[in-house]
């Protein structure tokens, strides 16, 4: 069970900040965002370029790497995302799109091997005969003060006011001055330095690889769905459920089954509770 | 006092004139000495490593036969010239038909007489197929699918014009597997091996047909496994869990994408105490030691003994190193010789005819030639074909054919360890 415990952890906070971003965009934006995976990746790759081929120091990297990813963000909003706003079926189209293009670029610029970095932290402890080395431990500590972070912008932020009151209510929040273009600009920002971290965070185990954009995407909507759409909290919540999942069926079960338990909870979820553990969006629930 | 001019100052002004006239004729009206071309076509992913090595090691054995004059078919001079198709087949989503239209420009475009490459064993046989309509021998460099040699066998005259220079194909490779495990028995004492493949076609046919076939007849006891990790597979936590679970010695990988990555760094954070020996691709690669940090170090991995510093490839790889600052891979070595079996098989047979190039090929081939007695750099291991027109497989003597050996990652550098005749140091357990 401690390897579980202890694996299921770690892939449950990479997970969660995966989704959080995600959800984050859907509850403030109302953009299901399938150009998620693609900044997950380009965050991976950028800091394989910054710091392994530029040689740059592994913080400064870190650093270029995450405004790399937020910066492409925004270009993406605003030469297409925003003259299509309120059309969600456009919207899920041209991320879509987006992330294809991505992911070809990083093949043509990169090549299609993955791409080793190593750890930000050497060694490992040992947890009653399990080795838990450094960079797993780092994931954890990162997520932490990234969600901590993340609350305090939400909570006690004029921004996070804003983006709240917009996931409340677009009108209303549009009438009292909330200036609904720019949080959905700052919203999307914060959503891909999220994936950014998550792809940063991974890669010395994972490696840089293009996959990387889709395994994020996946299970990104899986944990949104299972959490509910634009609810940070039960993305957190649904990022833990999914990690452990997975982990106790590839031990007691399948490999291959492991890599559908993200699928299977997408569709159970969508029949049984369409608006997922914690989310708002009862009318969907009502509808069905 | 008129003076008129001698007869001897005729005599030699003439004299120099037919002299200056004879030497005219000589240098200025004689027509150059006819040069003409052997065309070889290179055919390969020319933007990754595989078709790199391609690349490089025909330009490099084309250098060294046109430097030192060229071959002479019926007293007239000819160069080797080289003209490259990328097929980008090293993508898995390229499709088998940009293997079928790169054979199909060098067949119609440049009209080459051979054509060498190939990687991806479904875009050879695509491939293959394309070369056979334009009768164009073809000498594969990098697949190993048995299909594709054993339509020589099935139909003879349509696919006569293939032959394959590396690797052994997948029969071989699978009993070379066996082959380690049984040295490792003996030498090592192992007996308890989890198995761990990748899951693909080719991984499952190993695993059942050959490591559960053979073994436990080698006395090994499978504790665990065979587990088939899904190629996109970025968790590995609960199998190494369950490797370090089952008390294995051994892990008798089989991978071949880039899950290998993961598996090793898997291996290493999770501290297990197992060692992996058998087949990871990635492994083989010079920048494996620094793209896992280190951590692949022990792991061992069936590689081309003709990609390392050793007695097998030590002079290619120097000479490659060298030229071009990086260690070869199998492809790079394989189409050095390719090209020196062909414009020897051409000299032989003294003609551009497809059918006499084949026939020369097999007179070569079937008698054998010692790589380095072919190519100044070659292998130092027998060139010899099959009915199949297959290489022969050596087993674990350079004699008798072709060898893959085992190398082993030992503190940043790639030590093969096994056979003996190939080995530059011994295996190293944790």
């Amino acid at each position: 069970m401690l390897p579980i415990l202890i694996y299921g952890t770690t892939l449950g906070f990479t997970l969660a900040l995966i989704a959080i971003g995600l959800s984050l965009v859907f509850g403030v934006a109302r953009i299901i965002n399938f150009a998620h995976g693609a900044f997950f990746a380009i965050a991976s790759y950028t800091l394989y370029l910054f710091f392994i081929t530029l040689n740059i120091p592994l913080p400064v990297s870190m650093i270029l790497a995450l405004v790399s990813t937020a910066a492409i963000s925004v270009i993406m909003y605003i030469i297409s995302l925003s003259r299509v706003r309120g059309m969600e079926l456009n919207e899920m189209i041209i991320t879509l799109a987006f992330t294809i293009i991505v992911i070809e670029l990083l093949r043509i610029y990169f090549g299609p091997s993955p791409l080793g970095v190593p750890s930000f932290m050497k060694g490992g402890i040992t947890i009653a005969g399990y080795v838990v080395d450094m960079q797993r431990i780092f994931i954890v500590v990162i997520s932490l003060a990234t969600l901590a972070a993340l609350a305090f912008l939400v909570k006690k932020t004029r921004i996070g006011i804003g983006m709240r009151a917009l996931a409340q209510d677009e009108d209303a929040a549009m009438l009292i001055g909330v200036n609904r273009e720019k949080m959905c600009i700052i919203s999307l920002a914060i959503s891909a330095i999220l994936a950014g971290i998550a792809g940063i965070s991974v890669t010395p185990i994972m490696t840089a690889s293009l996959e990387g954009a889709w395994y994020a995407l996946l299970n990104g909507i899986a944990i949104v769905i299972l959490g509910g759409l634009g609810s940070l909290v039960g993305s957190l919540i649904a990022a833990f459920i999914i990690g452990y999942a997975e982990i106790i069926i590839a031990t007691y079960v399948s490999s291959h089954l492991k890599s559908i338990v993200a699928l299977i909870f997408i569709i159970v979820i969508l029949i049984l509770r369409p608006s997922g553990i914690m989310g708002r969006h009862h009318e969907i629930e009502e509808r069905v | 006092m008129k003076r008129g001019v001698s007869r001897l100052t005729i005599i030699a002004v003439i004299l120099v004139v037919i002299l200056a006239g004879i030497a005219a004729y000589i240098f200025l009206l004689t027509p150059p000495e006819e040069v003409k071309e052997i065309r070889i076509g290179i055919a390969g992913p020319l933007e990754y490593i595989h078709g790199i090595g391609h690349r490089r090691g025909a330009e490099m054995a084309v250098e060294e036969i046109n430097n030192a004059g060229g071959i002479i078919i019926n007293g007239t001079r000819y160069m080797l010239k080289l003209f490259f198709e990328d097929t980008r087949e090293a993508d898995p989503t390229i499709p088998v038909e940009e293997g079928v239209a790169a054979i199909s420009r060098l067949a119609t475009v440049y009209k080459v007489h051979v054509i060498i490459g190939g990687f991806r064993s479904d875009v050879v046989i695509a491939m293959q197929e394309e070369a056979m309509k334009y009768k164009i021998p073809f000498i594969v460099a990098g697949a190993s699918a048995n299909t594709i040699t054993e339509r020589v066998l099935e139909n003879y005259d349509k696919y006569k014009y293939t032959f394959r220079i590396t690797p052994t194909n997948s029969t071989t490779l699978a009993l070379t597997y066996i082959e380690i495990y049984k040295y490792l028995r003996q030498e090592y004492g192992f007996t308890k091996v989890y198995i761990i493949a990748e899951d693909a076609l080719w991984t499952r046919l190993m695993v059942d047909r050959v490591l559960l076939a053979y073994l436990p007849k080698l006395g090994y006891e499978i504790v665990g496994g065979p587990t088939f990790v899904p190629l996109d597979a970025r968790d590995l936590s609960a199998e190494m869990t369950d490797i370090i679970n089952s008390g294995a010695e051994v892990i008798a990988t089989i991978f071949s994408g880039d899950v290998g990555i993961i598996f090793t760094k898997y291996w290493a954070d999770m501290g297990v105490k197992a060692v992996p020996i058998g087949i990871n691709v990635y492994s083989q690669l010079e920048t494996y030691w620094e793209t896992t940090e280190g951590k692949t170090n022990l792991e061992a991995t069936l590689t081309d003994v003709g990609t390392l510093e050793g007695p097998i490839g030590g002079t290619f790889y120097q000479a490659y190193v060298e030229k071009y600052g990086e260690s070869p891979v199998y492809t790079a070595p394989a189409t050095y010789q390719a090209v020196y079996l062909v414009a020897k098989a051409i000299e032989k047979a003294q003609s551009l005819d497809p059918d006499k190039i084949v026939k020369a090929l097999e007179e070569i081939g079937y008698k054998g030639i010692m790589g380095n007695e072919l190519a100044p750099l070659g292998n130092r291991f027998l060139i010899k074909f099959t009915k199949s027109h297959d290489i022969m497989w050596g087993v674990t003597d350079p004699n008798k054919g072709m060898i893959m050996g085992l190398q082993q990652w030992q503190d940043g550098k790639r030590v093969i360890v096994w056979p003996p005749a190939a080995a530059t140091g011994e295996l190293k357990l944790p």
